[in-house]
């Protein structure tokens, strides 16, 4: 299993790959993959303000994940036109940070962000960079902000994903604190959450932590999966019937083991129909 | 700006006294110099509003200095729409108090 193609975490920093993408157990995030290289994180500014790295050329980390790329709503509360870009300072309620936006090479002529005015609410996305220990963002996007629903909309969504990568991973087994992050979520989507059927910590014991990142489905395969300790892994119908629950189709159970296996967690054995998670052998 | 203005509702101005944040409202009337905001949950404040106020729509959002636990003193603010859920609002204020480390200070922070 050490294929670059599967340890490919994505860690930034150290760069390679672990033999185990979960076998670093000493890393304060054990969700790297899913903070991959590429991925937009939502967040406050005051997370931006917060958010540090290792060192120089170190990826930035806000809650000791990765965050390569940024995105946050705030209010512009000045601006300065420049030759080659537009520097903003943005205000958001939580923080205070400066943006500076690059004109489009193409169209020098037209000033970046030049529509957009003192005041006024933007959605940011760029990434976060330092000057003489100041930090600013570097943004490829500065767009006003419309409906103002998104405002109110950004906070419930940077939150959800903050919960998600500190309590849903550190507490996994205290329902109290996960719960919290259900509950944005229900907010934001609607109260069908198919989670709710499942409680976290089950079978999987002390590697439960490391799917806690994972949609409860899936989370709930890897846990039977490692509880069940088959050198030979497990049958298809063996997972369907452990992780059977009212509304869990054979077909959403058939999908999430495609999903893990394309993601690296489990390999066919003897067959297709049988299972193994890449942490037992 | 150099501190985070919390987000607050009425029932929180009392704990805000010589502070400065931010609510959430409904206009509900302007008279002269003040106006009347309907916090997101349900109570009314009465905001002294600034010279050079422009608030136009229906929800509102107010920056200012909590003068008593009734009055804000604004300082800015801006025009947030019409169609805000403000009951939806209101839970997400109630979330920010109770996991502040991403939106304001610790000692700002007011879960009730």
């Amino acid at each position: 299993m050490s294929s670059p193609y599967y340890g490919n975490a994505g860690g930034g920093g150290g760069g390679g790959f672990s033999r185990s993408p979960y076998g670093s157990q000493e890393s304060p995030s054990g969700n790297t993959r899913k903070a991959g290289t590429h991925s937009l994180r939502p967040v406050t500014v005051r997370q931006v303000v917060q958010s540090d790295h290792a060192f120089g050329d170190a990826e930035w980390q806000i809650d000791g994940s990765d965050a390569p790329s940024v995105t946050f709503v705030a209010q512009v509360r000045g601006k300065a036109q420049q030759a080659t870009n537009t520097a903003f300072s943005l205000e958001d309620g939580t923080g205070q940070i400066d943006a500076r936006l690059w004109s489009d090479s193409q169209d020098p002529d037209t000033a970046a962000g030049s529509e957009i005015e003192n005041d006024v609410w933007v959605r940011v996305q760029g990434t976060i960079k330092e000057f003489n220990k100041k930090k600013h963002v570097a943004a490829q996007r500065v767009r006003p902000i419309t409906d103002m629903q998104e405002v109110y909309y950004h906070y419930c969504e940077a939150l959800s994903v903050h919960l998600e990568l500190t309590r849903g991973q550190v507490k996994g087994g205290g329902g109290a604190l996960t719960s919290g992050a259900a509950n944005v979520h229900a907010q934001v989507n609607g109260p069908t959450n198919v989670s709710s059927d499942y409680t976290m910590g089950g079978g999987g014991g002390g590697t439960a932590n490391n799917y806690a990142h994972m949609p409860a489905l899936d989370r709930a395969i890897m846990q039977f999966i490692e509880s069940s300790a088959n050198s030979d892994g497990c049958h298809l119908t063996a997972i369907s019937r452990a992780v059977a629950r009212p509304g869990v189709t054979a077909e959403q159970i058939s999908l999430a083991l495609e999903r893990l296996s394309d993601d690296g967690h489990v390999y066919n054995t003897h067959d297709d129909n049988h299972f193994q998670s890449v942490n037992m052998s | 700006m150099d501190r985070p203005t919390p987000r607050i509702n009425s029932k929180r101005m009392q704990y805000y006294v010589g502070q400065v944040v931010r609510m959430t409202g409904k206009l509900l009337r302007v008279n002269g110099d003040t106006a009347i905001i309907e916090s997101t949950d349900g109570g009314n404040v009465e905001v002294r509003l600034s010279r050079d106020s422009h608030l136009s729509d229906p929800i509102v959002e107010i920056i200012g200095h909590v003068e008593d636990e009734h009055t804000l003193k604004m300082l800015t603010g801006s025009d947030m729409g019409s169609d805000v859920d403000l009951q939806t609002w209101d839970t997400m204020t109630e979330l920010m108090h109770k996991f502040p480390e991403i939106f304001m200070e610790p000692d700002q922070a007011k879960p009730l």
